[in-house]
């Protein structure tokens, strides 16, 4: 049990050594600049306790209601700025030149920005980490040497899972401490500590679980793909696909001109994607827990799936 | 030591092994010989874990194959093209295989320098491997394969692609392996290096073993020597053929390019009774005596295809 154990440790080392050797540092770099210049472009925001009324909203050809969708509601924040404007104007009042964002909007545009940003990068390095893993070693022939020592297949799979996505833990932690500044730093004034601890935490879950789902996927890719290059394509093409279904999810309102049923389609077609998952769940904060755990399970799933693959596949030499 | 009954693999719609025995007697060396795509690395795939036989029983020391982690801390495999993590060194690659078999990073660091110094790779063996030769690959599998002193070692093809001098080594090591109690399985192709190396071979030939014996008992059933008889007349040789087949001692007649070749078993007794009754019967313009190799052996029971 401890030689399995201390096994185990070895190829997790191992792989996590190769996965930061490989281009990871340059990820970390690009995606710590995206990341801050997206934080950034939200801390510099001005924020206040700005809950106005909509006076224009009667003149829309649709009808917005605030808090289904991202979108609606900056469209709704937009009208009634503009509709302050006017009616300051009317009464000869003084307007102020600068834009004032209710506290909601600006963790609505958090979400819709800064973490999507991170969720996505996030899923990229996992997927693509772990869709190399197993791949990698089938190409080059080398998975033979770990096979025939004594260590069982599912502790050699679960071990190069947990190697790759090892890689990922410094990403986690830069989100977490983005999400801790721009909370503490723009949002705290107007939002009680329950809440903004509840916002931190839901990120923190959020980027973990969909890290352990999308680097499920890219392992299971990795164990029924020969190559190492179309596993990483083939992982690569899903997140984009989770992705781009993900950004239909904000701008969902625009199809709702198209009629309702369309829009309730779309709408069910993007919440295929996890990220959007994500979306939803941070934003409307209800589901949370749900969506958390569909994602988990469905990650379970795949895990146990490429499992179920790798230890009756045969391997060449 | 090795037992494997009635083994089957089929991969798509081709049956690689249909219905393959194999024994291998504790302490020995034994070849496996056959033509390409008999299913020798097949085999070999099998007994390492690393292929599932479709039925068939497999057990390596009495434990049956389905237990992988006790059959595999009894095995050392060297593949037939070895390959290496191409930005590690020989000696980073042995100590995260030592690592695999849970030693003390102490006792690694020794064992491993143990096994580079007996697979002679000292001076390249902090280098990164992707610039070293196939012999040197070689070298390193082995050194994989002896580390953690496993009792079995399955080599498969194991002088392909090595010099004569490489191979002389290779040799001598193996033998040292069996000097030690090691019980080693060998395929190769080289018919002579498994007569030199192997005590007991098995012939298989499209995926079912066609003999197991041991070299001493094939030769026996074959005829150990051969004399080579040249006839003064062309027209008799068919005639020699029949009368010296007749013979109790004679175990096989053929004719080539004008030679009558005749196998017996025993040549110190056979011989001038075969020489005799030729003389006989035709005039003998040349006589030329040789030994029966286990290529010989090979072709008579796999039917002439060579691997």
């Amino acid at each position: 049990m401890v030689n399995l154990l201390k096994g185990m440790f070895a190829i997790i080392f191992d792989e996590l050594k190769f996965s930061i050797k490989r281009k990871t540092i340059t990820s970390y770099i690009l995606f710590s600049f995206v990341f801050a210049i997206s934080l950034y472009g939200t801390y510099m925001q001005e924020y206040g306790a700005v809950q106005g009324e909509m006076p224009l909203l009667s003149i829309l050809p649709i009808e917005l209601e605030k808090g289904v969708a991202p979108l609606t509601d900056f469209a709704i924040f937009l009208m009634t700025l503009f509709g302050s404007a006017l009616q300051s104007a009317s009464v000869g009042a003084e307007v102020s030149p600068d834009v004032v964002l209710p506290v909601d909007i600006g963790i609505t545009l958090f979400i819709i920005a800064p973490v999507l940003i991170a969720l996505s990068s996030l899923s990229k390095m996992a997927v693509r980490l772990c869709a190399s893993s197993i791949a990698r070693e089938r190409e080059s022939k080398t998975l033979y040497q770990l096979l025939v020592s004594p260590q069982p297949r599912v502790t050699a799979y679960l071990s190069k899972f947990i190697g790759a996505i090892g890689a990922t833990i410094p990403m986690i932690f830069l989100v977490l401490a983005g999400v801790v500044w721009i909370i503490g730093a723009s949002f705290m004034p107007y939002i009680e500590v329950e809440q903004a601890v509840q916002l931190r935490n839901q990120v923190l879950v959020a980027s973990i679980v969909t890290t352990f789902l999308f680097a499920s996927i890219g392992i299971f890719i990795s164990t029924i793909t020969r190559n190492e290059e179309s596993a990483v394509n083939r992982g690569g093409w899903i997140l984009k696909i989770m992705l781009a279904l993900a950004t239909l999810w904000i701008f969902l309102p625009i199809f709702s001109v198209a009629g309702e049923s369309a829009a309730s389609m779309i709408e069910k077609i993007t919440m295929i994607s996890p990220l959007t998952l994500d979306m939803v769940a941070l934003y409307s904060g209800e589901m949370f827990n749900q969506y958390m755990l569909i994602q988990l399970v469905v990650g379970l799933l795949f895990l146990f799936g490429g499992i179920m693959i790798f230890v009756r596949q045969d391997v060449e030499y | 030591m090795i037992n494997a009954e009635n083994l089957t693999k089929r991969f798509g719609k081709v049956d690689a092994l249909k219905g393959l025995n194999l024994h291998v007697k504790k302490g020995s060396i034994h070849g496996l010989i056959g033509p390409n795509g008999a299913g020798k690395s097949t085999t070999i795939k099998i007994l390492s874990t690393l292929v599932h036989a479709n039925s068939g029983d497999v057990t390596i020391n009495d434990i049956p194959l389905k237990r992988g982690i006790s059959v595999r801390s009894m095995i050392g495999v060297v593949p037939e093209t070895p390959r290496l993590h191409e930005t590690k060194s020989a000696r980073s690659e042995l100590m995260f295989h030592a690592k695999l078999y849970g030693m003390p990073r102490k006792e690694a660091k020794t064992l491993v320098s143990d096994v580079i110094y007996a697979v002679q790779l000292e001076d390249a063996a902090d280098r990164p491997t992707r610039g070293y030769s196939t012999g040197m690959k070689k070298r390193v599998a082995l050194a994989l394969a002896l580390l953690h002193k496993p009792e079995i070692l399955l080599l498969d093809e194991p002088m392909s692609g090595l010099d004569p001098v490489m191979r002389k080594q290779f040799k001598d090591i193996i033998l040292d392996l069996k000097e030690m109690g090691k019980t080693v399985l060998v395929s190769d192709h080289d018919l002579h290096t498994v007569e030199e190396l192997c005590d007991s071979v098995t012939i298989i030939q499209d995926g079912v073993t066609v003999v197991e014996d041991t070299i001493e008992s094939l030769r026996h059933q074959t005829g150990s020597v051969a004399i080579e008889l040249k006839v003064i007349d062309d027209s008799a040789m068919g005639g020699l053929g029949s009368k010296l087949s007749s013979l109790d001692c004679v175990t096989d007649v053929s004719q080539k390019r004008g030679w009558v070749i005749v196998k017996v078993r025993n040549p110190e007794t056979d011989l001038p009774v075969v020489i005799r009754m030729a003389s006989d019967h035709t005039g003998i313009l040349e006589a030329k005596q040789t030994m029966i190799t286990l290529e010989d052996i090979f072709l008579k029971f796999a039917g002439g295809k060579r691997g």
